[in-house]
């Protein structure tokens, strides 16, 4: 027969308000639907502004918010913080969904009717308006002031757009190639002004 | 303009973190991330600046309606079993402690070997590569298929009476058991345990009245790890986990470092 260990387990079950983004999700990975609801309450903003950011529809950004939710749900399992923070790994896996749901071809066409796209070329700069987001952080905005006007034009046409690199390189007119040279240049300018290391 | 080890695919690290590659691209982009630390190191850089981007975004409100739909979907969706896809990718050997790894290669490389699945299907794929690839797990897992093991716990997750119960580990890390009475099957998923010294092993007890019956050894490094506990499990049985020799034993030869009651 064991020894019995002393029940120092209370703290355990401590109170979410003090716990990390981190630890909300390791005990998600638990099964743990509670903290699954404490997880959706703190993050849930975040992921819907940023879907909706992308995708414009609202009954679409709730469906790709749901697929989102549920994969974390499912996956965090496999979550451990060596593969950054929280959400970071949320965000990252938020923005690839609704990427996913851009190209579905039904939503992209819906959605480039909206922006009036049609021609890419002709009409890149209504596209490019429509894709000037608000960013909200003084902090992110002048990083991307430092980027060449190019650079941030695919930038933002990729990541708040949503444009794969062949959409981006139509819109600027420029070969396939030069949008990756001008994407991975201006990341590296932005990880940089960012001061962004792992 | 490019550093060198970049030429051809690397070129693709900024469209890659950016999710703008296309299908084929993305999988031989993987491909470059799995042969090249350097590649990696950057791809990890790159892609937490593109989450600033993402928190640039000022937030909203959803309705309040999906969240209910969501803790409803919640409630019916198993989870994936936990896995420890690190060691699939770089086998452990005996002197990978020793071994001086940079810190942020080290994230790195576990980061990128371990992408979030974009699919069920795709994750049960990485299941059986993950098993097939030795990851530490106890005798009755050892040779048999991947996905059985995954789905034994699923299955456990699935059974109206799971149930489950976390618990700190004495040494550091926490364990979590997870049951089902009626299915006499119960898993230990555990997090942030320590590697043991060669020579000793994790051993899993089912203690009742009576004693302490041996329910199966694992080894552990630090990661996420679910073990199956071997043997069946009786209601009320209190799980035990004790350092053993390399092997296990037949009684557990010292204190348990984690106690989880089911009663």
């Amino acid at each position: 027969m064991l020894p019995v260990v002393p029940r120092e387990l209370d703290d355990v079950d401590g109170s979410a308000a003090t716990l990390s983004t981190e630890d909300l999700l390791q005990r998600v990975a638990t099964g743990d639907r509670e903290a699954f609801a404490q997880l959706y309450d703190r993050t849930a903003p975040r992921v819907f502004g940023l879907v909706k950011r992308l995708l414009w529809d609202h009954s679409q950004s709730e469906e790709v918010t749901q697929e989102v939710f549920l994969e974390i749900w499912q996956t965090a399992t496999r979550y451990d913080t060596s593969k950054g923070g929280a959400i970071a790994w949320m965000l990252t896996m938020t923005h690839r969904r609704a990427v996913d749901r851009v190209r579905a071809s039904q939503a992209s066409r819906n959605r480039d009717t909206r922006i009036g796209i049609r021609d890419f070329p002709t009409d890149f700069d209504s596209v490019a308006e429509s894709v000037e987001v608000r960013i909200e952080s003084e902090r992110v905005k002048e990083a991307m002031m430092r980027l060449t006007e190019l650079q941030r034009q695919a930038v933002e046409l990729a990541y708040f757009g949503g444009y794969s690199h062949s959409e981006v390189a139509a819109m600027l007119s420029v070969p396939i190639g030069t949008v990756k040279t001008r994407l991975r240049d201006g990341m590296i300018r932005l990880r940089d002004e960012l001061g962004v290391a792992s | 303009m490019n550093s060198k080890p970049s030429k051809d695919l690397g070129i693709n690290s900024g469209a890659y973190v950016l999710h703008a590659l296309s299908d084929s691209e993305n999988a031989q982009f993987e491909s470059l991330l799995a042969e090249s630390e350097e590649t990696r190191a950057e791809v990890t850089e790159l892609a937490d600046t593109a989450v600033e981007l993402g928190l640039s975004v000022a937030p909203v409100d959803p309705p309040a309606s999906l969240r209910a739909r969501i803790l409803d979907k919640v409630a019916t969706t198993p989870q994936l079993a936990p896995l420890t896809p690190a060691d699939a990718a770089a086998p452990r050997e005996q002197h990978e402690i020793e071994r001086p790894v940079g810190l942020a290669e080290e994230r790195a490389r576990r980061r990128w070997y371990s992408r979030p699945m974009t699919t069920l299907a795709a994750a049960a794929a990485a299941v059986a590569l993950v098993f097939g690839g030795g990851v530490a797990v106890n005798a009755v897992i050892e040779g048999q298929h991947a996905s059985e093991t995954a789905s034994q716990i699923t299955r456990i997750q699935a059974a109206a009476d799971y149930q489950r119960s976390t618990v700190p580990v004495s040494t550091g890390g926490t364990a979590t058991l997870i049951w089902s009475e009626t299915m006499k099957r119960a898993a230990i998923i555990v997090q942030g345990v320590d590697r043991l010294p060669g020579g000793k092993t994790y051993e899993l007890w089912y203690i009742d009245a009576e004693g302490a019956t041996p329910a199966g050894t694992f080894d552990a490094n630090g990661s996420m790890q679910s073990v199956m506990l071997t043997g069946d499990m009786k209601a009320g049985d209190t799980v035990g986990v004790t350092v053993e020799p390399a092997g296990g034993s037949k009684t557990p030869t010292t204190k348990p470092v984690a106690v989880v009651a089911t009663a």
